[in-house]
Formats: structure tokens, C-alpha cells, sequence
């Protein structure tokens, strides 16, 4: 009865809704499957134990040893990591799901549809997905070196700023002297970006490795001080007084020199289409290529690694600890900076405090939990703006607050977090103790 | 230029109200980090104090009949209590017992928190005002909140001005009791020693006995409801009930500026949370443009960085942060 009219509603949507609803179907039904076999995989092992150990040992009295007892894992295999992470990764998307449908009202099906379209709907949405991927995705590259140094840089959002800052102050003054010679120019504002980020990257840096001062700390001031001035200019460059705003530099209209400075958005435009970010995406790829090659194949890379596996083992391989900490960190917070002029340069072709819009900050959770490895970071990255731009849709197509996106990304971060314990611990459930009196037995 | 401006009583309840609120962030953050855990949630857990704060009071306002003051706080406080400890339980859920990266997991809860605070605040003010409704005002129970003392507030003349301004609230006397407290929590008691214990060396405590994971749960906890109240205090006594949206701005981070500035050390808070709070509003009092006003913003972070830098280089070990500051423990590790 119930199946039958739902299955007749089905039928009667047209098709755009019939493929997405298959797809929410899909989804669904993946999330449960793996959350079962997950689960049934974890109790059988923990049951198993269990048997195992009331075999051996019948006359146990029950004591009082902590009920769950965590044990470091080691042992999955790829698939098996796989599963648990797609399968906690769906429950926190199942719990996005049913928060927005019960502040809202809509239904699963309809949610589905918003997100997809608001990411999907229009060849502008794919190519805003795209570039924010690889933002994104540009600056959890940059911060690869200098986490696996465990150097806390949280100051990527500072540097991107000053970087885009940095563009944008030389596409101002030297546009009329090199408008004829834009590879120049362009020469010169990527310079000017990545020497903005290093000048924010190389303070810390230094502090660091000549007197141990707290990165984390020293890099999260940094930040503000970025904002604050990019505040400052933007209030000293604005176009109309009082509003806080530069406006668009070099535009179409109205402007001396139409779009000189800009990264061409036209690029292979009878492939691709116009508007495109094509350049933008090979730019972060031939980064994120270079970093892989440099982490993985050369000597400063091994060094990077030494250095944040143990300083100690790196001072007895007589590598300078403090040369290799102002090195890797200069290398950040040049990508950082170029990333910051990619955005001016490349897609805003203006100047906010928002520029980096949060990028830095969400990157270090993309980098932490991609652990380093480029394809996952890929992966987190868009999956982190898919839903960030999809909550920006359901805000205005379902009227859920913008705030929410905020919101539903902190919940999808902690759902990715709890994934990564799954993975590297197990717990075991205690029903005995018993090692303790194996102890002293064989001690005896 | 520079005109100096900041000798006035408006400026000087501007820097008691914001550095008192810095305060309460701090002692809550000083607590949690003397566990050994850096949580660099705090500014989201503030925004979900504030705005815990202005849910309870708007529920208890459309409901009451008769107003009354004392239940509206209790109500403020309520829920300021239960959405800080919604944020602090998070956060010490997965970096406890989950023991998922601290950095990350603080960063995701300021995103989060921030996000709900806004969201929820958005929803009032359309719940208040209709369709469009951009803010929402509580201003009865934020009335409430402001103390007064009818002697000392109105005979004393200035001193009454400076010290027991009315806007201050009585929560202002209870940051600087609370900050003497934990002070002598820390240095007198053996639950404080024994926390300071688990953020120096979290093996040699749990040998010696001390439950690793009660103590840092509950300092979680405990400095998320402070670090939240500082949220609740902002909105309603310098807010005057109103929120907006990002109504705490950056007070969140000031905060854990603040703690480093201090070196983790409450009673020295109280004066670094003044002079952060005069720091804070200075731009509004010396007669600056506009855009002069936006660098003159930067100056409690240079400060802090100053700090930083110096207690770095003298390298007391009194002054350096808790030794396992940021590492998760894990028993079986080693």
C-alpha cells in the first residue's frame, strides 16, 4: 500500500528529480550496508575474543578492569579502512540529512536535489565547485611540509591574504607601466605574491628555530595582523568613500586597461567552455605535483620527515635542524602566498578581509585528515566545498540559514574525526582480567 | 594626531566590559590547557555561551507573565551552561577519548559553534521580528543583569563611576573572584595540583595514581562553561542583550592570546585582560581615521606575539606552557 504509492509518486517526477532520487536511494542504502558490515565485522571480532578468552581461562571471577580497553590498531587492511571511513562518513551525512529536514521540513529527497543542483545545476556552479576544490585543495598542499615537520602553521590564512594583497597592490600601480607586457607583470605579481607569503611565514619561522617560540600561537596572531591590514588598504584604496570597498580592478567597463592582470578565464574555450578556471586548476596541480615529487624523492623531503619524526635522531644525522624549520616553512608560506594571488589575480579581481575566506583554517583540517596523501586530501577537499556550497543552495532555495553551513561542515569535520579513531585504535571490551595474574604467574 | 581621548569614564567601562570578558575566556582556556589540551575551540564555545545566553533569556521573556528578573538570568545562565558544555563535551569527547588532533578538532568546534551561534541568532531574530529580522534584543533581562549597589554606585562620584558602573553586572565581581579562585585551586588544593600534574607529565600522574581521563574531561568541561560565560557577560552587559550577527567578533581568540600573555597564570589575567580590553577599544578613543583605526586593531595581537617572543627567549621554566600542551596521551604508547 505504502510501497505502491510511493513507488506511483516516483514515476510521476520528471526525470532531472527521478535520477537524484535514485541517487539519495543509492547513497542510502550504501551508508547502511557499510555501517552494518562495519559493525557486524567489530562484534564478531570483539565477541570472538571474548570466547576465546573464557576458553582459556573458565574459573575467571569478574574484577574491576575498566569495561573497554583501546588498543592501538595496526592491523587493517585498505578495504577495510575504506569502509569504516565512507561508512562513518555517510552517518554524518545521514545526520546532516535529517538536521536539515527537521529545521526546515524538507524532505530527503528534496535536500538531495538542492545540494546536487547547487553544485551541479549549471556549468557556472561545476566550475565554482571545481575552483574552490582546488583552493582549497591548494593550500592543504602547501601546509603538507610543514605538518609533517609538525610545525602547527595555522597562519596559512594570513599568508594567502597578504599574498592576494601583495597581487593586488602591484596589479594597482604597475598595470599602466607593464600593461603592455602582461607576462611581465604577471611575473611580477607572482613573485610579489610568494615573497608577501614567505615575509608572513618567515617570522614564525625564525622564532621558532632560533628560540623555540610557539608556532601555533605566533601563526594565529599573524592571521589578524593580515586581516587588520588588508582592512587597512581597504579602506585607504577604496573607490567610494566610506564604503570599505576597492571594487573590481581593471574592469570590463570603465577601466583604462580591461581585464589586464587577470589569470584568462577563456582559456581552451572550445573544449571547456568560457568562464572556465582551467589555468587555475593546472597552476594548483603542477604544485600539488611538485610537492609529492619533493616530499617523496628528494633529500630535503627525507630531511622534512627526519626533522618531524624526532629532532633528536635529526641533530645525531647532523641534519641543521634550523636551517631545514626556515626552509619548509618559507616553501609554505610561498604556496600559501601564491594561492592568495591566484585568488585576486585569478578570481575575485579584487581585495576583502575575506579573500581567503576560511581557506587556511579548513585546510589544516583537509591536510590532517587526508594524512598527507594527495588523493585523499583531493577528495576531503571537495567533499568539504560540495557541502559548503550546497548548504549556501539550501539557504536560499529552502530558506535554512547560511549560518548552517558553518554548522553542518563542523559536523561533518567531527564525523571524518571520529573515522580516523576507528581507525587507528580498537577497543576491546573487557570480560576478564587476567593478564595481570598471567603476569604474575610467570614471573613466579 | 593622535589625540589622546582614553582618559574618560566611557572608555574606561568600554575596557572593563571587553576585558572582563576576555578574562572569563582565559581562566576557562588557562584551565583546559593546564590538562594539557590547547583548545583552540574557545571562540566558537564563547559564541555558543552568547548566544545560549540571549536563547534562555528569549524563551524565558515570551513565555513569563510576570518578569522577573532573578528567574530571567537563571534562565540566561541556564542555557549559556548547557550549549558551552555541548561545545566543551565535543571537544573532549573526540580529543579525550577519541584522541583525535587537537588543533583540528578546536578549529572544526570554533567553525561549528560560530556557525550555530549565528544560525540560532538568525532564527530568534526572524522569530522576533518577522520575515527580515537581522537581530534580536533581550533587553529585559539584559537590564538585569546590571548590578547596581545604591550606595556605592551613585554616592562615591567618580570612584562609583569607575569601579561599580552599573553596566558592569554582577558578573564582573564574579570573573575577578573566579580568577582568584582558580588562582589558589592551582597553588592550595590538591585537585588543582593534580591537574597541573596531568598537563605537565600525563604518564608519570596516571602511575601515580590519578585518573588521566576524569581529570581532563572534567577541566574540559569546566573551562568550556567559563570560557562560555564570557560569552553570555559580553552580549548581555556590553551587547546590552542585542545580538547580531558575529555580534563576539574576534574576542574568542583574544582570549588565547590572553593565556599565553598571562603565562597561564590567572591572578596575572586580570591586569592582561585590562590592558587587552584597553587595547581592544583604544582605536575608538584616540582620534584616528578610519583606516588608522584598522592598524591600531592589530595592537593586542602584536602584544601577544611580543609575549610570545619573550617568554620564549628568557626561558624560565616557571613561564613555559604545560609540557604534554597539545599531545593526546595514550597509556599503552611507550
Amino acid at each position: 500500500m505504502f510501497l505502491s504509492s510511493a513507488i506511483d509518486s516516483y514515476l510521476r517526477l520528471d526525470t532531472f528529480e527521478k535520477v537524484l532520487r535514485a541517487i539519495a536511494i543509492v547513497f542510502i542504502v550504501v551508508a547502511i550496508v557499510c555501517i552494518c558490515v562495519v559493525g557486524v565485522i567489530w562484534l564478531v571480532n570483539i565477541i570472538k575474543a571474548a570466547l576465546k578468552r573464557r576458553r582459556e581461562n573458565p574459573k575467571e571471577k569478574s574484577t574491576k578492569t575498566p569495561l573497554f580497553r583501546i588498543v592501538k590498531n595496526n592491523e587493517l587492511k585498505f578495504w577495510q579502512k575504506l569502509l569504516i571511513r565512507i561508512g562513518i562518513f555517510l552517518l554524518g551525512f545521514v545526520l546532516y540529512m535529517i538536521i536539515i529536514s527537521l529545521i526546515t521540513g524538507a524532505s530527503g529527497g528534496q535536500i538531495l536535489s538542492t545540494l546536487f543542483k547547487g553544485n551541479f545545476g549549471s556549468s557556472i556552479s561545476i566550475w565554482s565547485l571545481l575552483r574552490n576544490t582546488f583552493l582549497l585543495f591548494g593550500v592543504a598542499v602547501a601546509l603538507v611540509p610543514v605538518f609533517k615537520m609538525r610545525f602547527w602553521n595555522i597562519g596559512a590564512e594570513g599568508q594567502i591574504l597578504v599574498g592576494g594583497l601583495a597581487t593586488f597592490a602591484i596589479m594597482k600601480y604597475l598595470t599602466p607601466a607593464l600593461h603592455n607586457m602582461q607576462f611581465l607583470l604577471f611575473i611580477v605579481m607572482f613573485l610579489g605574491g610568494i615573497l608577501a607569503g614567505m615575509l608572513w611565514g618567515v617570522f614564525p619561522a625564525l622564532f621558532k628555530a632560533k628560540f623555540g617560540t610557539n608556532e601555533t600561537l605566533f601563526t594565529l596572531m599573524m592571521n589578524y595582523i593580515a586581516i587588520q591590514l588588508v582592512r587597512y588598504f581597504c579602506i585607504k584604496w577604496e573607490k567610494i568613500p566610506g564604503s570599505g570597498e576597492v571594487g573590481i580592478i581593471n574592469n570590463v567597463f570603465g577601466s583604462e586597461y580591461p581585464r589586464v592582470g587577470w589569470i584568462s578565464n577563456n582559456f581552451l574555450s572550445g573544449i571547456f567552455g568560457n568562464g572556465n578556471y582551467v589555468v587555475l586548476l593546472l597552476l594548483v596541480s603542477v604544485v600539488a605535483l611538485a610537492m609529492y615529487v619533493y616530499m617523496k624523492y628528494t633529500k630535503q623531503g627525507y630531511e622534512i620527515k627526519v626533522v618531524g619524526g624526532s629532532v633528536n635522531t635529526a641533530n645525531y644525522a647532523a641534519i641543521d635542524v634550523q636551517k631545514v624549520t626556515i626552509r619548509t616553512v618559507l616553501i609554505s608560506s610561498a604556496i600559501c602566498g601564491f594561492i592568495g594571488m591566484l585568488i585576486v589575480a585569478g578570481v575575485d579581481h579584487s581585495l576583502s578581509p575575506n579573500l581567503a575566506a576560511g581557506r587556511g583554517f579548513t585546510a589544516i583540517t583537509v591536510t590532517w585528515l587526508g594524512n598527507f596523501n594527495m588523493v585523499l586530501m583531493l577528495i576531503i577537499s571537495a567533499i568539504l566545498t560540495f557541502f559548503s556550497a550546497g548548504a549556501k543552495r539550501l539557504a536560499s532555495d529552502i530558506s535554512l540559514n547560511a549560518s548552517m553551513s558553518d554548522v553542518l561542515i563542523g559536523i561533518i569535520i567531527f564525523f571524518i574525526l571520529i573515522s580516523e579513531f576507528f581507525i587507528r585504535y580498537r577497543v576491546k571490551i573487557n570480560l576478564k582480567k587476567k593478564e595481570k595474574e598471567e603476569l604474575v604467574n610467570a614471573s613466579n | 594626531m593622535l589625540a589622546i581621548e582614553i582618559f574618560s569614564v566611557s572608555f574606561f567601562a568600554a575596557m572593563i566590559l571587553n576585558g572582563i570578558t576576555l578574562l572569563f575566556g582565559c581562566i576557562g582556556e588557562t584551565i583546559t590547557e593546564k590538562a594539557g589540551h590547547l583548545n583552540l575551540g574557545i571562540p566558537g564555545i564563547m559564541y555558543m555561551g552568547g548566544i545560549g545566553a540571549i536563547l534562555g533569556a528569549f524563551i524565558y521573556e515570551a513565555n513569563a507573565t510576570n518578569f522577573n528578573g532573578f528567574l530571567a538570568i537563571l534562565s540566561a545562565v541556564f542555557f549559556c551552561v548547557l550549549l558551552s558544555a555541548l561545545g566543551g563535551g565535543i571537544y573532549a569527547v573526540l580529543t579525550v577519548s577519541l584522541r583525535a588532533n587537537q588543533n583540528v578538532t578546536g578549529l572544526a568546534l570554533t567553525t561549528f559553534g560560530m556557525g550555530l551561534a549565528n544560525f540560532l541568532g538568525g532564527s530568534l531574530g526572524r522569530l522576533a521580528q518577522g520575515g527580515s529580522g537581522v537581530f534580536v534584543s533581550v533587553k529585559r533581562t539584559s537590564d538585569a543583569f546590571t548590578f547596581f549597589i545604591p550606595w556605592l554606585s551613585e554616592r562615591t562620584g567618580l570612584f562609583g563611576e569607575l569601579f561599580f558602573n552599573s553596566r558592569y553586572g554582577f558578573l564582573t565581581y564574579v570573573a575577578l573572584i573566579l580568577a582568584v579562585l582558580v588562582h589558589f585551586f592551582f597553588k592550595k588544593t590538591r585537585v588543582g595540583l593534580n591537574l597541573k600534574a596531568v598537563g605537565e607529565n600525563p604518564q608519570a600522574s596516571d602511575a601515580a595514581g590519578i585518573n588521566v581521563t576524569r581529570y581532563k574531561y572534567i577541566a574540559i568541561m569546566v573551562g568550556s562553561i567559563i570560557a562560555g560565560l564570557g560569552g553570555c557577560y559580553f552580549v548581555m552587559n556590553y551587547l546590552k542583550g542585542v545580538w547580531q550577527h558575529g555580534a563576539l567578533g574576534d574576542a574568542g581568540w583574544l582570549a588565547v592570546a590572553l593565556v599565553i600573555f598571562s603565562l597561564w597564570r590567572p591572578l596575572r589575567s586580570i591586569w592582561g585582560a585590562l590592558l587587552f580590553g584597553a587595547l581592544t577599544v583604544a582605536y575608538n578613543y584616540l582620534h584616528a581615521s578610519t583606516s588608522q583605526q584598522e592598524i591600531l586593531k592589530m595592537l593586542p595581537y602584536l602584544v601577544t606575539i611580543v609575549v610570545l617572543i619573550v617568554t620564549s627567549l628568557n626561558k624560565k621554566r616557571e613561564d613555559q606552557p604545560p609540557g604534554s600542551l597539545g599531545l593526546h596521551y595514550f597509556r599503552e604508547e611507550r
